[in-house]
């Protein structure tokens, strides 16, 4: 069967830690990326190999990043797969018991442990039977309608919505689950998601192995979060709650993403967060507490200068945001903020730097948002800077997005003495007014996410208040120093890392 | 205006499809009309100028322009379909500027392979090599009046069809009663003219209608999905004419010409059978394009508007009815005309001075050609729903069975001639009537699930 492109860099047999990412590395620039090409370029002493589940067969797969030599094979699994409609439409499925444990799995609360086992002795032509047969077979239609009609809640709902939600959910979910397995001592999920699933089907395949999972962000909450944001990243809401905007059909993919969030927990060995905050949201959702810790991310201090801000000239004020140019960083309330404050001062510029190749459409929306709102003036697209430049050009560092895991951006403006106004999202108001046992005090102001007014209003403190401006700059510098340090980082993960190789039993 | 009762038409009246008599006899008048225009044309070439055109060179005239006719349609069909069909695609995608640019790269596709092939035909294979420029001239514009007519029709403006071709015919007969008569050359030629006449009317509208953007688009020849009409409509074409090419080649042929083959009564026959196929086919397109097309809009509605499968099952069935009425109708209606045709068919053999004799192959290729009528009901219905290997399969098995029976057939005595062609269509409509009952009745799982993803 079609397992996508392989880049082989080296064809050493085993390796000790395969890592599982979801369409980030090498092929997207971002936080995870940036994270992953740290933990692959620093640990010389282990050798990787590396699955990518890039969105589908059509994705671009042109590297990034310069591939480290420690990388032994890159695996690009497409989730979204593209199957032919065959000549002739099979009524009955070969695998439908099978095909019935996946269903009762996912929407069912049914054993992943009777579907793993049986997915695992399918032979390569029954893998492309099955998927063939998951999407064109007449039973399964029924069986997909029997579905709808048997429940109360969904009969009398767009039937259309439902036949491509519950499609594609599975569709997805069961390409994934059918890739093949490379062998490693250790798997090491960035998320749960795609990449939990799949690193699931390896710990089912080689429970010798060990599994650890880092998330950045909480993956159930970031879905949720993107399933909403085609609504909301394009009006203009004050108050955020996507519980009541979420209808039954997403409500059909939360609740698989869910069982795949439980699924991996089950199965990892050790499950690692960017910050206390994050652990206690992995236990409440069903995470053992015996197996959560969590680990910061680290900054490379030495490529960052700190400088004391004292206080901003009014002459000449400079706002910066630093990211790509994406939904999920809702620019767009940047930009609303930015009309906000142009409004008030005279000389007061705003710079947008970060790739925004990403959402071509989403970059042309905010561009036409500048010109509706008469910023092109103030308002730049820079496109990509070095950030330790940048941000010793700028007064202030402005982070809008819906979600995040613990940005680096706001870590290396703290590195900077810049001080920051962040949504509160993910890990960012940790590393900005600190959390457990980091006492330091603000380096930033914390703002609700979707709310131009608050973001206008959290850099109008910083401008206007010269003490406090002060004290975050240097707050920011000594939370850095104490709680960011990348050599912290590197010197946990080597542990972790070591650890498990040394409980692995597979070799 | 009080409205005229008849058996006949109360058959179009329903309650969930109605469609009124002046409604039909437009219909049957629109859209058949220049099919009726062309057999008076060449009746009454026939028949009204025996006294200035010398008999054998009219016979040999007559018999080189129902070739022309025959195998211009033959060589275009495969073309048009896949062309009909790409045309269909942009209109859906209002890609209105492209039509010229189809419309010129089909006449690049279409004009050099009739011409060249009617010019290698009459050249090598026939003794008339000293007129293959006129000939091939002729095939060629016949070839081009088809494809001209398949973009008008797409757009059903039937009345410049019409108009254009009884113009255009009145021109041809015009020009051969006064002027062109005197050899087999002026004959050709005098057609043609007509011919080009209607040609060109039709292209000046299409002009009027559209406007340059690009000057080609052969878009169609790239993509893989327009071979598959190639194919139906190729097998489909030469299944209807396995059979007449066998007899030519058989006994019972004759050869008018070197090169020009015909077996007289039956053809005769076959083309006076096809007469009665024009009203129903005038009938079944109106109900295509009025009511089920307006079932099948509601339908895929109720699919794209959100409602619940209970609704969308509701609607489905309505479809499903919708199709068997009209094919119950379509059978019913045909076979009403074929049976009053048969049993008045005596009086028309005695009024032509017809041998007698036919009368019994007459019967049973009126029967072959109206169940080829249901058939090809069914596969309109199939085109609508673009189930294009079924109507491929369905083609191909026409084909393979017209042959194959006619084969075993063609040798046996004047009392067998047109069985051939009553069994292969009967079987083939039993296959179609399955396959289009079995589609049907699944029909939410053919248009939702077999999307590709």
């Amino acid at each position: 069967m079609n397992t996508g492109a392989i880049f082989k860099m080296s064809e050493k047999k085993i390796a000790d830690i395969c890592l599982i990412v979801e369409g980030s590395y090498p092929y997207i620039r971002g936080g995870v990326s940036s994270w992953v090409h740290q933990i692959l370029e620093n640990y010389s002493e282990f050798t990787f190999d590396l699955i990518v589940l890039v969105a589908s067969e059509d994705t671009p797969l042109v590297p990034k990043y310069e591939l480290p030599k420690n990388l032994n094979k890159i695996y690009n699994y497409p989730i979204r797969r593209k199957i032919k409609v065959p000549i002739f439409s099979k009524k009955k499925m070969k695998n439908f018991s099978l095909f019935n444990k996946f269903f009762n799995t996912f929407f069912k609360n049914g054993s992943f442990e009777e579907l793993s086992e049986e997915i695992l002795k399918l032979k390569d032509k029954d893998k492309t039977r099955l998927l063939e047969e998951s999407l064109y077979s007449e039973q399964l239609f029924n069986y997909m309608n029997d579905f709808y009609q048997n429940s109360k809640e969904l009969k009398t709902k767009p039937y259309i919505d439902f036949f491509w939600s519950l499609r594609s959910i599975y569709f997805s979910f069961l390409s994934v689950l059918l890739y093949d397995v490379p062998k490693a001592k250790v798997y090491h999920t960035i998320a749960t998601g795609y990449a939990g699933l799949f690193s699931t089907i390896c710990k089912a395949k080689y429970p010798e192995s060990r599994l650890l999972i880092t998330e950045h962000g909480i993956y159930t909450r970031e879905r949720k979060m993107d399933i909403t944001i085609a609504d909301w990243a394009d009006r203009n809401h004050e108050e955020y709650d996507p519980k009541n905007n979420i209808s039954l059909y997403k409500n059909m993919w939360e609740d698989s993403f869910e069982v795949i969030s439980n699924t991996t927990y089950k199965y990892c060995d050790e499950i690692i967060s960017l910050n206390h905050k994050n652990n206690q949201i992995q236990i409440a959702e069903s995470a053992p507490e015996e197996k959560v810790y969590f680990v910061r991310n680290g900054i490379n201090l030495s490529r960052f200068n700190f400088k004391e801000r004292k206080e901003i000239d009014k002459k000449n004020i400079k706002i910066g945001f630093l990211g790509r140019v994406v939904k999920i960083k809702d620019v767009k309330t940047f930009i609303k903020a930015a009309d906000i404050l142009n409004n008030q001062y005279e000389n007061i510029n705003f710079l947008i730097a970060g790739p925004s190749d990403e959402d071509k459409d989403y970059f042309q929306s905010c561009e036409d948002l500048v010109k509706a709102l008469n910023l092109e003036n103030n308002l730049k697209f820079i496109g990509m800077v070095k950030p330790e430049n940048f941000l010793q050009e700028v007064d202030i560092i402005v982070l809008t997005s819906l979600s995040e895991g613990q940005p680096l951006v706001i870590g290396e403006a703290n590195a900077c003495g810049v001080p920051c106004v962040v949504t509160d999202v993910g890990g960012s108001a940790e590393m900005v007014i600190g959390g457990a046992e980091d006492t330091i005090g603000p380096s930033g102001v914390v703002t609700k996410a979707v709310n131009p007014t608050q973001t206008a209003k959290g850099i109008e403190k910083l401008i206007e208040d010269k003490t406090f401006y002060n004290r975050c700059s240097i707050n920011g510098g000594e939370r850095v120093n104490k709680f960011y340090d990348e050599k912290t980082f590197l010197k946990r993960y080597r542990e972790i890392y070591k650890d498990n190789i040394s409980k692995s039993e597979l070799k | 205006m009080q409205k005229k009762e008849s058996f006949i038409l109360k058959l179009f009246d329903s309650e969930n499809d109605h469609i009124d008599e002046f409604e039909v006899i437009k219909s049957i008048l629109s859209v058949s009309g220049a099919w009726i225009v062309s057999i008076f044309t060449l009746l009454s070439i026939k028949f009204f100028m025996v006294d200035i055109i010398n008999k054998d060179l009219l016979e040999l005239f007559l018999t080189i322009v129902i070739y022309l006719f025959i195998f211009s349609m033959i060589l275009t069909s495969p073309f048009l379909n896949m062309i009909n069909r790409y045309l269909g695609d942009k209109i859906y995608l209002k890609e209105y500027d492209s039509i010229l640019a189809i419309f010129i790269s089909s006449f690049l596709i279409i004009a050099p392979i009739s011409y060249i092939t009617s010019f290698v035909y009459v050249s090598y294979f026939t003794d008339l090599s000293e007129y293959r420029f006129v000939i091939s001239q002729l095939f060629c514009s016949l070839s081009i009046l088809w494809m001209v007519m398949i973009f008008i029709t797409i757009f059903k403006h039937y009345a410049i069809i019409n108009y254009s071709f009884m113009l255009g015919m009145a021109v041809s007969v015009l020009l051969i009663k006064y002027y062109l008569h005197t050899d087999l050359e002026s004959l050709v030629n005098g057609f043609n003219g007509g011919v080009l006449l209607t040609i060109s009317i039709l292209v000046a509208k299409l002009k009027y209608d559209f406007k340059f953007t690009n000057y080609f688009d052969f878009s169609f020849l790239k993509d893989k999905k327009y071979y598959l009409f190639f194919l139906s409509g190729l097998f489909l074409y030469l299944a209807l004419w396995t059979d007449k090419f066998m007899y030519w080649a058989s006994n019972y042929g004759i050869e008018v010409e070197k090169g020009f083959y015909f077996f007289p009564q039956y053809d005769f026959i076959i083309f006076i059978s096809y007469l009665v196929i024009i009203p129903v086919s005038a009938y079944l397109t109106v109900y295509l394009n009025d009511v089920f097309n307006k079932e099948q809009k509601t339908y895929f509605k109720a699919i794209e508007n959100k409602k619940s499968l209970a609704t969308i099952n509701n609607f489905a069935r309505n479809l499903q009815d919708s199709f068997y009425r009209a094919i119950f109708k379509v059978t019913l209606f045909q076979f009403i005309i074929s049976l009053l045709f048969v049993f008045s068919v005596q009086y028309f053999f005695d009024k032509f001075n017809i041998n007698v004799e036919s009368i019994p192959m007459l019967r049973i290729v009126v029967f072959a050609i109206t169940i080829q009528m249901i058939l090809m009901a069914i596969i309109q219905f199939l085109y609508y729903f673009d189930f294009q290997k079924e109507i491929f399969f369905i083609a191909l098995c026409y084909f393979i069975l017209n042959t194959t029976i006619s084969y075993f057939m063609v040798n046996l005595s004047y009392d067998y001639v047109g069985y051939s062609f009553f069994i292969s269509a009967l079987i083939t409509l039993f296959i179609a009537f399955i396959i289009s009952s079995y589609k049907m009745e699944r029909i939410n799982f053919y248009m939702i699930a077999r999307n590709e993803v």
